[in-house]
This record gives structure tokens, sequence and C-alpha cells, in this order.
């Protein structure tokens, strides 16, 4: 129970980290120059955005609770319960952001969800620990 | 042929460093919130080879991502990368010796199936139309 309470906060976090690089990258704008310069320029701009810093924060969570439940979980187990993270997405580009969600994204989504409740009836480790529990 | 070994990079890279960070935690035993326990745990982690080399192997596939997405069709390498959750649950059978139940393997399958899906909605709207 706890592995999957800390997925969906890891979830969560992934969501909301995608949101906040998506909103940093897009007021930079398009990236479509090899000129090193502007690169350069572009990458100082990059760095010096808030929404990106906040993002690149929220993802390390994300990477440190995902890491956790690693650690009390198998990865067969953790890897497809992630996958839920299309169904936020899909809620979030519906009623956040306003997008058109079309009737294949909702039917891919929809057997996502019924996917990952069929994983997550199963048990969570089936190998020993190898290192001493802390 | 660029196209096939950045695809073999972006996969082969997401796998292993999954399985290898996986690895890396099985050492580490289960994580405790508790403060002192929970710093201890995080100073093993950053010391850990299995850890390091597991996130070297993801930056390695996100770069072949980028790579890719520079002059590939998006449409085109998204849907691709359903794959991995096959590869991955492969691996953590082989490298892991972790015991993959028929339950599992459908639940596996499905999630893969609905990515797969997910990525390829926007291509099939475009062919078959729908009203806006």
């Amino acid at each position: 129970m706890k592995t999957l309470v800390v997925l969906f906060v890891a979830i969560c976090a992934q969501t909301f980290g995608d949101v906040c690089l998506t909103k940093g990258m897009k007021s930079i704008g398009e990236v479509n120059t090899l000129d090193p310069v502007k690169l350069f320029q572009i990458g100082v701009q990059v760095f010096t955005t808030p929404y990106i810093w906040l993002g690149i924060v929220i993802l390390s969570i994300f990477f440190g609770l995902y890491l956790v439940a690693l650690s009390w979980a198998d990865l067969s187990f953790v890897l497809p319960v992630t996958a839920f993270g299309y169904v936020m997405n899909a809620l979030m580009a519906w009623q956040l952001l306003g997008e058109h969600v079309s009737v294949a994204r909702w039917l891919g989504t929809l057997i996502i969800c019924f996917g990952v409740s069929v994983v997550a009836k199963t048990e969570q480790r089936t190998t020993r620990q190898e290192g001493n529990s802390a | 042929m660029k196209t096939f070994l950045l695809f073999c990079s972006l996969i082969g890279g997401s796998s292993l460093g999954e399985i290898l960070s996986a690895k890396g935690m099985q050492q580490i035993g289960d994580v405790s919130f508790r403060p002192r326990l929970l710093a201890g745990a995080i100073w093993r982690m950053i010391r850990n080879p299995y850890l390091i080399a597991g996130v070297v192997c993801m930056a390695v596939s996100f770069f072949s991502f980028i790579s890719l997405l520079s002059y590939a069709d998006l449409s085109f390498v998204v849907p691709l990368t359903a794959v991995s959750y096959i590869t991955n649950t492969l691996g953590a059978r082989f490298f892991l010796g972790e015991r993959i139940s028929k339950e599992r393997w459908l639940g596996t399958l499905l999630v893969a199936f609905g990515v797969a899906l997910v990525s390829v909605s926007d291509k099939l709207e475009t062919y078959f139309g729908s009203p806006r």
C-alpha cells in the first residue's frame, strides 16, 4: 500500500514538473538554430527561467520517490504502475490546459488504467533483499 | 541506419538504466522516511556504483531521444518507446531474478499497448478525421 501511495505522489510530481518545464520552454520559444553563440544565449536564458528551475526541482523529487519505491518493490511492478502518468496527463490536458483529447487517446488511456490495475494487484516483491534494511 | 542505432541506444539505455538503478536500490535496501535513516540511505545511494551507472545510461538514452526528435517525426519516435515496457520487464526477469506472474505480464502488455495507442492517437485522428 505504501508503495502505491509513494508512487502516486511521484507521478503527480512528474506531471506537475513536466508542466513547469513545458511552460518554461514555451516562454523561451522554438529553438531552431545551431549557431553556437545563439545556442549559448538560449542556454543562459533556460537556466535563468524560474519555471525551468521549479520543473527541475519537482522532477528531482519525482526521481527520489521513484528510487524509494524501487527499494521496496520489483522493477517489473513499479514501471508499469508509473504509466498511470499518461492518465494524469490526459486529464490535465483536458481539464487544465483545455486541449482537445481525441477518442483514440481516451481509449489508450482507459487501456493503461486497466493494465495498471492488473499489475497493481500482483505481489510487489518477488526477490530477496541483498542489503540490510536501513 | 543512424535512426536504427539511435533507437537502439534510446531503448537499450533506458532499459539498462532502469535495471541498474533497480539493482542499486536492491543493495541499498528498504529506504525509511525517518530523517536520520533517510540521510544515511541518501549517502549510500550517491556512492552506489550501480545507481551512478544507471543514471549515466538514462542520460545517454535521453540524449538519443533528443537527437532523434531533432530530425525524425515525433509520431514515429514516441510510439516506439512503448517497447521499453516489454524490454524492461524481460530485463527484470533475467537480470534481477524477479518472478513475473501471468497477471503481471498481462497488465504490462496492456500498458504497453495503451501507451502506443495514446502516442499514435493524433496521427489516427488526422487519417480518419474527427469533428473539432
